[in-house]
């Protein structure tokens, strides 16, 4: 510990700006020192909705913003005489994803129902798997990052207590002025993942690099969009706080958290808010909250005297679902009928934690890119793609910054480009060799999207957007900017008496005014060593 | 015409000898004679013509259907698509179906005629079919039809019908009759002139059974040649049995329940009645099979069967001692005995047998039955159908109030009971415990079966028909406890059960008796059920003397 | 000798042709039916007890069933059926698992994904009392029921 005598005032200064600044962003934070002793216990439990052409026990359409009600079949309606009949597609999403979140698929699975009441619950029972879920006792590995600090990052790995499938719900439109509800059954019966973790989470950030983990998982599995603004994929959450030695809190669930973003501030927000309910001598309810993103803020949602009991009895209407190994399929059984896992669990995609891992450890790209290659559709396959024996961090650069900057302006998504992968390689290597200027890298990338047939070098050459590689015609031009600026000339041997090495800036206005002139043909590399010398002469 | 069997109507009509169009009015004019049977929640007769008209377009053209002209009738928990559907019921009072149950739809593309949906306790909860928004239903048998005493008193009305009314709606109808005439309508239809909530006039009458009784009143009193019931713990043997009529009850997953408004999903099955066991045994022929829409249905090759003659001798009959439980009247427990000599004189190997369980299935059903029903119930909150009451507060009190006005106290008492099964501190004592022993009890049939005994002989109901006045005495639950003892464990281990009619008792009600079979062996337990049949003659019913 | 054994032998006959008629008058040739119930009587004494149902039980009851019991007639009701149910604790269910449904060793059906329902609004609308553009209309939600006044029932 440096003592407050041997530090100046201005770095005193700084150090406490920098305390302050990271108790802001500490989760755990509060202007009380007491406060830091708090330890703070977070679960999640998700829900994803299956991408599946139909729902999960009836034929009518999944599609996002149907009409209202026009994808409600008699069953979803709960009309009565009506009975369930179970999408294979939806099991065997189930099972890929299990898979890939490293469970266990039971062998035999069954469906329950838990019974509430809601209006947009038409049955007055939702149809989920309580006693036996499809899989349990997973661990996903999960890069936990910060996009304000790129180099606080660390691994973690959490644990899935289970995965089940079960229905979504309708939904209600509140009509406040006519005191009323309106319900829309389009959603009513859509299939479910839900995936309940372990209480392993400790803050927003953690949480929300979890959630964030997830969805790329689903994703590169197809088993679910993933589009939390669509509500594909909402997270309910579990809090609880204690004294590190003292037994678990009494915990609150805050529900239906719709973007990674809320996820992360409306956990943090109750974190909060219960420590300062209990250091006010105040106690925590065992009650469910929503969270308002406006203001920020948890809200209780449910009555605190209703005791929920969902008393739960076997789906007496759905036989179990025996899942096999391609060795355990009983003689005589059509394998056309019943669910092997072997098949679906082959082939998974590798999971996100490893693409990072690959790509940091293997090509040294920082933790930052790597994020980038890996959330971006299709962005990681394109750099596996190319890479071979070229140079990974320029190739990321060049990916991320160039290609990417252009499918971003022409809101296309990369998937969609019509740009033949030959070609981004070549232009990566005219980068590379210096052949065409940065500047022009764009100009020629728009082309290669407007024109997906040429080939960059046809383009180049078509448009004359290469480097002039005459050093003659170069200093040429260098001396005419040289004229024309004599000002900046000026500052140039003023910066230079000083000693400063403030020297870049004149030099680079002038290297700038050139390029403009070339068309941005030439390598601004070459031009700076061409005006040094020149200027040496002056 | 009436008096004939399906099997013959179908074999006539295809012949040419009955024209489906003739047939179907006669059922009709039937039906308007044994109205006050009140055995139907709606009639159906117009579209029941239609069909009759297309079935003799058919004949003509030679491109006949398997039931083509035949009248049929469909308990009224059976959706029907643009006809009421009530289960008899003031939730469902209006609700009106979008599309038909398998079932109905499998009755109808075979050719058969709907003659109308019949009478039931509500939602199926009962025994007697007397618990329905409709009133109750009537057996048939030692009945005495108004139309029937008035025409004895000699009395005339112009050419109006008075078959429909009782001595209470004549009089409400201000129809004036001689003090001689009105004493002997009293006297025979033994009504008092005390007027009573129903307005009938306190007269007693046989039950009909439940809770498919409105479908086996149907079949008996000749007004369609088939109806379909729903069993669940006896709903279609019981009144079978009361009625004189058969009541089959096949294997759980043969029928499609799609369609087939629930009572207990785990136990229900759509169930046949019909005068004779060929005619069940054809219309099983086209019902079963597995349906896409049903889950609960096998997916087993379904082989359409006759019933052949069969070899008594290389049958074993078995006698569950279990089954003479206090209650069993001596009148049906000397049927037993002698239709289990019946078989053995012919050289049936009948054995005494043992279902250890059985007096514990009533119990066991009424935890499962009330849990599940709790549960089936839930989607009754007047919002995508059914009663709506009027009470905007808040969705709980609409729902409240929708369903107190829309169940009776009947099906509301095994709401509450099923809620209360059903709470986490009570699931393990109740249902799970329920749960266990009814695989004690299906246990307890695979094993008597796994001993080489082919078919089980054993009592259908305690008793022959009961008096209303004696069965309105006790409620709900006591009475199921004491109808269903012997057609419930039947239920719980899904296996086929028939009742059949086997002779008169000494007050001239039918005495009947079940048999019961293994698992998907439904033609094998048909099979020796008509062997029964053919040995005991029953007196069918024959009311074509009020034509 | 000879006279006494054939005075014997058609005594013998005899009294067989006479049992053999006796039977066949009263119907029964060999019945296997019992003859009395078998049933085991139930020792009331020793069933659980049923628990009393107070108002907090009943209240909770009323909001998980959305019905109202109404009446003392619907509390005992619900008394007696626990009371019956509770003779099933004479069973010996050690051991013994519970059974879903009779059908529990088949796999379920599956459907292939395909979108096959929906699209008939005006099937899924028929039946509804309210409807406000194509929407089904409920009141406002999560307010709990009204409790109503009653006693506990002992």
């Amino acid at each position: 510990m440096v003592s407050i005598h041997q530090i100046s005032l201005r770095r005193l200064c700084r150090l406490f700006a920098l305390v302050f600044r990271h108790n802001r962003h500490c989760s755990n934070s509060s202007k009380n020192r007491s406060a830091q002793t708090w330890r703070s216990v977070v679960g999640l439990e998700i829900h994803a909705q299956i991408q599946s052409e139909s729902k999960l026990f009836s034929g009518a359409s999944t599609k996002y913003a149907g009409s209202t009600n026009t994808q409600v079949s008699i069953f979803d309606a709960a009309i009565p005489g009506t009975l369930p009949v179970l999408n294979r597609r939806c099991i065997e999403a189930g099972v890929r994803t299990a898979g890939a979140l490293g469970c266990k698929i039971s062998q035999v699975s069954k469906f329950d129902r838990k019974h509430y009441f809601y209006a947009d619950l038409p049955t007055g029972y939702q149809i989920t798997q309580q006693r036996h879920p499809l899989a349990r006792d997973g661990k996903v590995k999960y890069l936990v990052y910060n996009t304000d600090n790129w180099n606080k990052y660390n691994w973690k790995t959490a644990s899935i207590i289970q995965l089940q499938i079960e229905q979504d719900s309708g939904k209600s439109l509140h009509d406040a002025d006519r005191n009323r509800s309106l319900i829309d059954l389009n959603r009513a019966g859509v299939g479910l993942m839900e995936i309940v973790t372990a209480p392993d989470f400790t803050d927003g950030e953690d949480a929300s690099s979890f959630v964030r983990e997830l969805v790329l998982i689903l994703r590169r599995l197809e088993t679910c969009s993933g589009k939390m603004e669509e509500g594909a994929l909402r997270v309910d959450a579990n809090i609880s706080v204690h004294r590190p030695g003292e037994p678990l809190g009494v915990r609150t669930e805050i529900k239906n958290l719709n973007s990674i973003r809320s996820v992360g501030r409306a956990i943090d927000y109750e974190i909060k808010r219960q420590i300062a309910e209990l250091e006010s001598g105040r106690e925590i309810v065992n009650e469910t909250r929503s969270f308002d993103a406006q203001s920020g803020q948890t809200i209780a949602m449910r009555d605190k005297e209703k005791l929920q009991d969902y008393r739960f009895m076997p789906e007496p209407n759905l036989l179990p679902v025996f899942l096999y190994d391609s060795k355990s399929v009983p003689m005589g059984v059509d394998r056309a009928s019943v669910i092997v896992i072997d098949n679906l669990l082959q082939g998974l995609p590798p999971a996100p934690s490893e693409s990072y891992e690959r790509i940091h450890k293997d090509h040294k790209i920082s933790i930052r890119n790597c994020v980038i290659l890996v959330n971006e559709d299709g962005l990681l396959k394109m750099f596996d793609d190319i890479i071979e024996k070229r140079d990974a961090k320029a190739l990321t650069n060049f990916l991320i910054t160039d290609f990417l900057g252009v499918t971003h302006a022409r809101n296309i998504n990369l998937l969609q480009s019509p740009v033949p992968l030959r070609h981004i390689a070549d232009l990566f290597d005219m980068k590379t060799d210096r052949c065409i200027s940065n500047d022009n890298i764009s100009q020629v990338l728009e082309l290669m999207f407007d024109f997906p047939d040429k080939t960059p070098a046809e383009i180049v050459k078509e448009k004359q957007l290469d480097n002039i590689q005459d050093t003659e015609v170069l200093r040429a031009e260098c001396e005419k900017t040289l004229l024309k600026h004599p000002d900046v000339v000026q500052r140039w041997k003023v910066s230079q008496q000083k000693e400063k090495k403030g020297r870049q800036d004149p030099v680079i206005k002038l290297v700038n005014t050139t390029m403009t002139a070339l068309k941005n043909r030439a390598d601004p590399l070459v031009l700076i060593s061409i005006f040094e010398k020149l200027l040496s002469k002056k | 015409m009436l008096s004939l069997t399906l099997k013959e109507v179908v074999h006539q009509i295809q012949q040419g000898k009955i024209c489906a169009k003739e047939l179907c009015e006669k059922c009709i004019a039937r039906a308007a004679r044994v109205k006050e049977l009140n055995a139907f929640t709606t009639e159906t007769h117009t579209i029941a013509k239609n069909q009759a008209s297309a079935s003799a377009e058919r004949q003509a053209t030679l491109a006949t259907l398997p039931l083509d002209g035949v009248p049929v009738a469909v308990k009224d928990n059976f959706c029907t698509k643009g006809i009421r559907t009530t289960c008899a019921s003031r939730m469902l009072e209006n609700f009106v179906p979008p599309y038909n149950a398998t079932m109905v739809e499998k009755l109808l593309s075979n050719g058969a005629c709907l003659v109308g949906k019949t009478n039931l306790d509500e939602f199926g909860m009962g025994c007697g079919s007397i618990d329905s928004i409709y009133g109750p239903v009537r057996n048939p048998w030692k009945y005495h039809f108004i139309s029937q005493s008035l025409t004895e008193a000699g009395l005339q009305f112009g050419g109006k019908e008075p078959h429909a009314m009782t001595y209470s709606q004549l009089k409400a109808r201000g129809i004036h009759m001689s003090a001689q005439s009105r004493s002997k309508v009293l006297r025979q239809t033994r009504e008092t002139e005390t007027m009573t909530a129903d307005g009938h006039c306190g007269d007693d009458w046989y039950i009909a059974g439940g809770s498919s009784g409105g479908s086996a009143v149907a079949v008996a009193s000749g007004v369609c040649f088939g109806a379909l019931g729903s069993d669940t713990g006896g709903s279609v043997r019981n009144p079978a049995s009361y009625c004189g009529v058969v009541g089959f009850k096949p294997t759980y997953g043969r029928l499609s329940r799609h369609g087939l408004i629930p009572l207990v999903n785990s136990l229900d099955v759509p169930g046949i009645f019909t005068k004779t066991v060929d005619d069940a045994a054809i219309l099983f022929n086209h019902l079963a099979g597995h349906d896409v829409n049903d889950s609960t249905t096998v997916t087993d090759p379904f082989h359409q069967q006759d019933l052949s003659d069969i070899s008594i001798k290389d049958l074993c009959i078995g006698i569950p001692k279990e089954y003479h439980s206090p209650g069993l009247s001596e009148e049906i427990l000397n049927a037993w005995k002698w239709a289990a000599d019946l078989f053995e004189k012919a050289g049936a190997k009948v054995v005494p047998v043992s279902l250890p369980h059985t007096q514990y299935s009533i119990v066991c059903y009424s935890v499962l039955c009330c849990c599940e029903v709790s549960s089936n119930m839930a989607r009754y909150d007047g919002i995508e159908f059914g009663y709506r009451a009027e009470n905007n507060e808040s969705t709980e009190e609409l729902n409240a109030a929708s369903r107190h006005y829309g169940f009776n106290d009947v099906v509301q008492g095994r709401i509450f009971a099923g809620n209360y099964f059903l709470l986490r501190q009570n699931y393990e004592k109740y249902f799970m415990k329920a749960q266990r022993v009814r695989r004690l009890i299906s246990e307890d049939f695979h094993k008597v079966y796994s001993k080489k005994v082919d078919i089980l002989l054993t009592p259908t109901t305690p008793t022959e028909a009961p008096l209303y006045s004696w069965f309105s005495e006790q409620d709900n639950r006591t009475r199921t406890a004491e109808q269903d003892v012997y057609t419930q464990p039947v239920n719980m281990a899904g296996i086929p059960a028939v009742n059949v009619p086997v002779r008169l008792s000494k007050a001239g009600l039918p005495v009947s008796l079940q048999l019961i079979g293994q698992s998907f062996k439904d033609h094998d337990l048909l099979t020796v059920a008509r062997w029964l049949e053919q040995q005991v003659q029953f007196p069918r019913l024959d009311l074509s003397y009020l034509d | 000798m000879e006279l006494n054994a054939m005075i014997a032998a058609k005594r013998i006959a005899t009294c067989t042709r006479n049992v053999r008629q006796k039977l066949q008058l009263n119907n029964y040739f060999s019945s296997k039916v019992p003859d009395v119930p078998t049933w085991v009587p139930i020792d009331k004494e020793k069933l659980p007890k049923v628990p009393e149902l107070d108002e907090a039980m009943v209240n909770h009851l009323e909001r998980l069933s959305l019905v109202k019991f109404n009446n003392q007639a619907g509390v005992e009701r619900l008394y007696k059926a626990i009371e019956y149910a509770n003779q099933l604790h004479m069973v010996d269910t050690e051991g013994v698992e519970p059974l879903d449904s009779v059908l529990e060793n088949r796999s379920v059906y599956l459907r292939e994904d395909k979108v096959t329902d929906g699209n008939c609004l005006k099937d899924i609308l028929q039946n509804a009392s309210q409807t406000v553009e194509d929407y089904f209309v409920a009141p406002p939600g999560n307010i709990p029921l009204k409790s109503s006044d009653r006693k506990s029932l002992k």
